[in-house]
């Protein structure tokens, strides 16, 4: 027995461990298949600079799990990284003239060093740094073969714009019609934005919330919610005067067809100024537009602002019994939303009722509750429930399940609509107009169009050279050496996109990186996702996922779309479906500290 | 600075005054996963005086030489606390785990010095996940050369668990006691009621019968009522 002190010397102690810890590689994991394995992955941190308590306590629940399931036998993977990229390190820059990388590495470093003086028991061969273009460029490789599958694409759309921070800003990056960070009131602009193909994946996504092991069910609903699957039928009304003009709706209530009595158009829908035009409404639907431009979106999907509109002066006719309904440009329906157009039934829709009672509009009553008799004039609200059909032609006396399904029939015959499945879930916009991201590997070429960069050209390396003033833009557009470059098709002069991707798309895949940390000849090594995320029944996920909840909506969405994307890029060993499948029944459920 | 919101204490300043364990301990002790951690200095005292207990107590500690019968007990304690302790870990609840190993160190101080090999190594051992550098330095103290990362969880005998902790279960059929089970406590009535089937003096009650229903008082009773 060894005479050391009898009195408890932490410092000491420590210092003496975590060097034998660090010498001998106690923590190094390698793929051994004479061994079960443990997974168990934490949501690496941003780099902000130190570590705080909510870091403290997240990685000592993921340290004492790693340790004890060691100890139970099991060849345990226990990674550690940073999530870099992102906008502090460019606010940092600006505030304090340093450059974001330096900012964040030597951050890196010093949170490192209190990671260690905590004792966790990270395989740091495996540490992975999203910042650094051994992780990006297998990004960058992997955008273009999504690009290559259809799976990429630009488009104008209408963004939330941050006109301090000059930025575009997620929906959830605006919080009560302001900049999450600076608080400036939200624009709405219209920008070329790169967009992944989410949508092509809602179905299966939603299917696979029902398979998810491990997460807590308010994840699971909130995901669902988000997807937010609707079936019904879109349906066509033809524009009065305007032969062959026709404006489609989407409804998950057919079965009210006959009760609308008025159109409801998004204030930016291109119809509302078209048919406006000439008549003495058009000053009216053109500053109405204006007006709505500045409304927050977060907001307007919300119901907590008033409900307005302008007539356009147009009138559509209802399909099903040639009723002449007003068009009405409002504030309440999104143009990017669905078709960007609503039909108005007011007996049956609350916000339409207000509506209706607000401009005079007229209501029909053309469901009613078993053994009750609405009156249009008397009815205080909205019945909004189903019930039986009246006023509706041959339809009346039907169930309204039943209605729905034959009046949907009735349309599809005479070509004026078909069932459908709508999704609110739209397609992840991915552009961020800031220096410190992934560079979008494309190039805009004035000849040929949009032009991917060749893949042995990757890495499209973030310049180093960049004057950070806060003003302008992404500093990247200022930067001739990186933007002016020649076209790979046509070797003609043209410019490299200045975009750099959202900084979830690291978050998408690092779990699969942590695999195969090192490779150098692709993203990450199949066999060795295979080992570490294949449980003996078969089945993959991580053992263990520990991270705040309050990350988990779309961290979850979003790897699941991107793992869905690898999947179909033949990245993944058959049957990986959802790698963050957590096999143990306690998963995620932490409370921690926003970063 | 005694009682605020945790993330406004610099884990610099625990470590630097108190060490890296104690901070691991406080954070994990302080609250269940799902709350958000509350600071108290108290408790960071708490969670470092426990850690200095525990380092005495094994420091202390000889040999097991004159420890010539462990008392049954003490035995029990055991074999509770590492089934304990190993269950909260995998329900995530780190809190009464270590509240289990302090209860264990309040009891195996009491024994001083008479304390079996098996206790002190098994309260270093089920500390490792917590408090792992102190884990080790211990069990290089208890002269092993592997590293604690490296040692093997302890087991419980659940034998023993059983056997101290059964309940006896009457078992009636149609009101009539047919038989005494002695079963481990907490059973399901699914549970129970298998075990009854499987006696012999109750089997010869229910051949041929139909059940109507089961009457059930977790651990004192099980009554079928059979036509
Ligand atoms: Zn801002
Ligand atoms: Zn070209």
């Amino acid at each position: 027995m060894t005479a050391t002190q009898t009195v408890y010397e932490p410092k000491f102690i420590e210092s003496k461990w975590q060097e034998i810890w660090e010498k001998q590689n106690t923590f190094h994991a390698t793929e051994d298949t004479s061994k079960k394995k443990f997974y168990c992955l934490e949501m690496f941190p941003y780099p902000s600079g130190r570590i705080h308590m909510g870091h403290v306590r997240n990685y000592s629940i993921g340290d004492a799990i790693a340790r004890f399931k060691k100890m139970r036998g099991f060849n345990v993977l226990h990674p550690i990284g940073w999530d870099s990229f992102g906008m502090p390190a460019e606010n940092a820059a600006i505030e304090r003239k340093t450059h974001p990388a330096q900012w964040t590495l030597s951050n890196i470093e010093a949170m490192k060093v209190q990671f260690k003086k905590m004792g966790f028991s990270y395989d740091w061969d495996r540490e992975v740094a999203t910042c650094l273009p051994d992780y990006y460029r297998w990004e960058q490789k992997i955008f273009l073969e999504m690009y290559e599958k259809g799976l990429v694409y630009k488009k104008k759309s209408f963004v939330n714009w941050c006109p301090k921070c000059e930025t575009v800003l997620a929906n959830e990056q605006v919080e009560d019609a302001g900049c999450w960070r600076c608080s400036s009131l939200v624009e709405q602009k219209p920008l070329e934005q790169w967009f992944f193909k989410i949508t092509a994946y809602a179905q299966e996504l939603l299917d696979d919330t029902y398979k998810l092991a491990g997460w807590p069910e308010r994840v699971l609903t909130m995901q669902r919610e988000w997807i937010g699957k609707s079936e019904g039928s879109e349906i066509d009304f033809e524009i009065e005067g305007h032969a062959g003009q026709k404006i489609k709706v989407f409804t998950t209530r057919p079965d009210t067809l006959f009760g609308a009595t008025f159109m409801s158009i998004a204030a930016e829908h291109p119809l509302a100024l078209q048919l406006s035009k000439g008549t003495e409404q058009e000053r009216l639907v053109k500053s109405f537009a204006e007006k709505v431009a500045k409304m927050d979106r977060a907001q307007r999907l919300t119901q907590d602002y008033e409900k307005e509109g302008v007539f356009t002066g147009a009138y559509c006719l209802n399909p099903v019994n040639g009723r002449r309904m007003p068009i009405y440009a409002a504030n309440f329906v999104l143009a990017d939303y669905g078709t960007g157009a609503v039909m108005a039934v007011p007996a049956h829709d609350q916000r339409d009722f207000d509506f209706s009672k607000k401009y005079k509009l007229p209501m029909e009553v053309v469901i009613q509750p078993a053994g009750e008799k609405l009156d249009p004039l008397t009815m205080k609200a909205a019945f909004v429930e189903t019930g039986l059909l009246v006023n509706s032609g041959s339809f009346s006396g039907m169930g309204s399940e039943m209605a729905k399904k034959e009046i949907v029939k009735h349309l599809e015959g005479k070509g004026l609509g078909k069932g459908t499945v709508n999704f609110k879930l739209r397609d992840w916009g991915i552009s961020r107009q800031r220096y410190w991201g992934t560079p979008i590997p494309m190039i805009q070429c004035s000849h040929c169009g949009i032009v991917p960069v060749s893949e042995n050209e990757l890495p499209v390396l973030l310049p180093t050279d960049v004057e950070f003033t806060g003003k302008g833009g992404s500093p990247l557009k200022q930067i001739k050496s990186f933007v002016e470059v020649t076209c790979p098709k046509c070797q003609g002069a043209a410019r490299r996109e200045t975009d750099t991707m959202d900084t979830f798309v690291e978050s998408s895949w690092y779990f699969l990186r942590y695999t195969s940390a090192k490779k150098n000849n692709g993203a990450f090594d199949k066999e060795a996702v295979k080992y570490w995320f294949q449980n003996p029944d078969g089945t993959f996920g991580v053992d263990q996922y520990i991270g705040g909840i309050e990350h988990a909506v779309l961290h979850l969405l979003y790897s699941r779309f991107f793992t869905k994307a690898l999947r179909d890029l033949g990245y993944l060993p058959e049957g990986c479906e959802n790698p963050l499948v957590i096999s143990s029944r306690r998963g995620w459920s932490l409370k921690m500290a926003p970063r | 600075m005694s009682k605020s919101k945790g993330n406004v204490v610099d884990p610099d300043y625990l470590i630097e005054k108190y060490g890296a364990d104690t901070a691991r301990v406080f954070s994990l002790f302080a609250a269940p996963p799902e709350k958000d951690l509350d600071w108290s200095d108290q408790g960071v005292e708490g969670g470092y005086r426990f850690l200095g207990r525990v380092y005495r107590l094994v420091h202390n500690w000889t040999s097991d030489d004159d420890v010539k019968e462990a008392k049954k007990d003490l035995v029990l304690l055991r074999n509770k606390t590492i089934k304990k302790v190993t269950d909260d870990l995998e329900r995530f609840h780190f809190n009464t785990a270590i509240s289990s190993i302090m209860e264990y160190l309040n009891v195996l101080q009491k024994e001083t010095p008479k304390i079996p090999r098996a206790d002190i190594e098994s309260l270093v051992l089920l500390l490792a996940p917590f408090a792992p550098h102190i884990a080790e330095e211990l069990w290089q103290h208890l002269g092993h050369q592997e590293l604690i990362a490296h040692a093997t969880w302890p087991t419980f005998d659940a034998a023993i668990l059983n056997a101290v902790d059964s309940v006896k279960m009457v078992v009636q059929v149609n009101g009539v006691v047919r038989a005494t089970l002695e079963v481990a406590p907490g059973l399901s009535q699914e549970e129970v009621s298998m075990a009854a089937r499987r006696d012999e003096k109750v089997q010869k009650y229910l051949q041929d019968k139909n059940l109507v229903k089961v009457v059930f008082v977790p651990n004192r009773l099980i009554n079928f009522v059979v036509s």
